[in-house]
């Protein structure tokens, strides 16, 4: 088992520069900016559809498409605003579907919990819980028959992983060596029930012990950390190992909908506020700002606001 | 000589994958002891096809399967019993949703459901699920149920590796019977209906597995001089029922057999169809609609028409004073 040792602090020094490239810290903020003005959107009540934001997933999304080749596909889940944004590169792609102005190849509607943009490699996002995650082994296995390269992602939560599908699957990728690279972003809630309020701890770190599959976590707020751990784990289940990645984040935003969700809600998102959410090594953005500096921060996020 | 049951489609399913190219059959105990019944006894696949023996995780295998045939892969998963496909709902449903919404038939792959339907009774009440027709309609999906020789060879060839997702359902007690190798009089080319007999007489339409029993009662009146065209109807969204309504109109008695506990019966739906078309033939439902609370548990669990009843049907329908 490889496990990596997490200190956000010496990630940023040895870790962050030489991995988290200029482009991938802009991809964070750009991500972060989008899902500002979503939000703000979402206050307007623009949209007839449910939307999940995914304040403080950003550096996940842009990691995991960092590590992603063109011979990967990636599952996701409702929370998927961030990875289809890391994927499509652009905010207008995502609005058309936000707008049902777009149909998808087949002619439906998708939406967002079920949001795939063609063109993204997002072969499959699934709205119920646990789900995705036995699809995805399905197109790992396909990899083996058709002796096909390239690595399936499929994204799951410290909520859906209690299903019986997530347990399932990590069985059966384990028995047939699947390409398989399953990615928990663990964000301490399902909904608005905490681990604590909702079960039992699971160690998922002695869970894929147990079972024989690799384990990595790492900090979901840091790229060059998150990009560490899902890179070796792609190499590890592209030799037949596959790997379970344990991302640690946090959820800044409602469950679905504008933050704030009621008049009296205590969260607060505002694009007036500045992009970052939370001054704290738990948000994204806080890290991009720990590694530019103020002064090179400002000036990013500024030129980040001019182009758009 | 006959075949048996089993073993005639056993063959059929070789045809196709001896021929098909990259294919997986997965199933649990698909290549150990008695090989699900018989059901994957004697299997074959081609030099790039895979037969894999399997854990014990039914939901996760029918994602497998839709997820092999969204990346353009073709599998079939072998299965025990219909009860067990219970567990795996939630992508029968919630991911063929996705799927057919999102992705054109050309982009996919080829997957197959291939079970038993225990039906020869004494099985328990935890193994006694004979219903694909709620299957068919919970998910809005092609399942078809092979009655006979002509049905294997249409349906396996046509649709056991084929782009989309379908369920093909074996009886078993039907399983050591000799196949019922008799010819087809129609044959509607997606494999949704098949006609056996012709007659002006009266209509019978045969649903599941009440095949055999629809032509014993045929064969039963054509000696009292009563002819009958005898369908079987698969469950097919968007199936084509002119040869029905045809039938009816022409024979003004329909008899509807379904020998699946289901409630809710697709007969009912050729009744209403019927009736949206203006076509109103009498008719005599001879289906179970669930059952009475002991026959859930073990119990004798066979679907046989009463001889007289049809003719009664008849004779009472003769009786009536014609309408002014």
């Amino acid at each position: 088992m490889t496990k990596i040792v997490e200190d956000s602090s010496r990630v940023c020094d040895s870790i962050l520069d030489p991995i988290a490239s200029n482009e991938t810290v802009l991809a964070v903020l750009k991500l972060r900016y989008w899902q500002h003005l979503l939000n703000e959107m979402l206050k307007e009540k623009q949209f007839r559809i449910p939307i999940h934001l995914g304040f403080g997933h950003e550096a996940a999304a842009v990691a995991l498409d960092n590590c992603m080749t063109m011979e990967d596909t990636l599952c996701l889940t409702h929370r998927n605003v961030a990875y289809n944004l890391a994927r499509i590169k652009s905010l207008d792609a995502i609005l058309r579907h936000y707008r049902l102005e777009e149909c998808s190849a087949g002619g439906g509607l998708m939406g967002s919990m079920n949001l795939a943009v063609d063109g993204s490699d997002i072969a499959y996002t699934s709205s119920i819980l646990g789900n995705n995650l036995p699809v995805a082994a399905g197109m790992a296995m396909n990899r083996l028959v058709m002796r096909r390269s390239g690595v399936v992602f499929v994204l799951t939560g410290d909520g859906a992983m209690e299903e019986g599908s997530f347990w399932e699957t990590l069985v059966f990728s384990c028995s047939h060596q699947l390409p398989l690279v399953i990615l928990v972003e663990n964000n301490d809630h399902s909904m608005s029930s905490t681990i604590k309020q909702r079960r039992c701890n699971i160690d998922i770190d002695q869970v894929c012990k147990g079972i024989g599959i690799e384990y990595f976590s790492a900090s979901g707020a840091v790229v060059g950390d998150s990009i560490t751990a899902l890179s070796q784990a792609r190499v590890s289940a592209e030799s037949g190992n596959p790997a379970c990645v344990e991302l640690r984040l946090s959820t800044f935003c409602q469950h679905a909908g504008p933050t704030p969700g009621w008049p009296d809600d205590p969260l607060r998102i505002a694009i007036e506020d500045g992009l970052l959410v939370e001054d704290s090594p738990a948000d994204p953005v806080y890290h991009v700002r720990e590694a530019l500096g103020v002064d090179k921060f400002m000036t990013v996020s500024h030129e980040l606001l001019k182009v758009d | 000589m006959n075949k048996n049951y089993i073993t005639q489609i056993v063959e059929e399913v070789n045809s196709v994958t001896e021929h098909c190219g990259p294919v997986l059959l997965f199933g649990e105990n698909i290549d150990t002891g008695s090989k699900l019944s018989g059901l994957a006894r004697g299997l074959t696949v081609n030099q790039e096809g895979r037969i894999l023996n399997v854990g014990n995780c039914e939901l996760t295998h029918i994602g497998v399967g839709l997820g092999m045939m969204m990346d353009g892969g073709n599998s079939a998963v072998f299965m025990k019993q219909l009860d067990f496909l219970l567990l795996g709902l939630d992508q029968l449903v919630n991911t063929f949703n996705f799927i057919r919404s999102t992705n054109p038939l050309e982009r996919l792959g080829s997957f197959t459901i291939f079970l038993i339907i225990c039906d020869q009774g004494y099985q328990g009440p935890q193994s006694s699920l004979n219903s694909a027709g709620d299957v068919a309609s919970l998910g809005n999906i092609n399942v078809y149920c092979l009655n006979t020789v002509e049905e294997a060879r249409s349906v396996v060839g046509a649709q056991f590796v084929s782009p989309g997702f379908r369920v093909i359902c074996t009886s078993q007690r039907l399983f050591g019977t000799p196949a019922l190798d008799i010819p087809t009089e129609m044959t509607a080319a997606d494999s949704s209906l098949f006609r056996y007999r012709s007659g002006d007489d009266l209509t019978i339409a045969c649903y599941n597995f009440s095949l055999r029993e629809g032509l014993r009662v045929a064969d039963q009146l054509s000696a009292s001089d009563i002819k009958s065209d005898v369908f079987h109807v698969n469950f097919v969204p968007g199936i084509d029922l002119a040869p029905i309504i045809e039938s009816c109109s022409r024979t003004g008695a329909l008899v509807l057999l379904d020998d699946s506990k289901t409630v809710t019966k697709f007969g009912d739906g050729l009744v209403t169809e019927l009736h949206a078309r203006d076509v109103k033939p009498e008719v005599l439902s001879l289906s179970r609609r669930g059952s009475e609370g002991m026959d859930y548990g073990v119990s004798e669990d066979q679907f046989v028409v009463e001889d007289h009843s049809v003719l009664d049907f008849l004779e009472e329908i003769r009786s009536r004073p014609a309408a002014s």
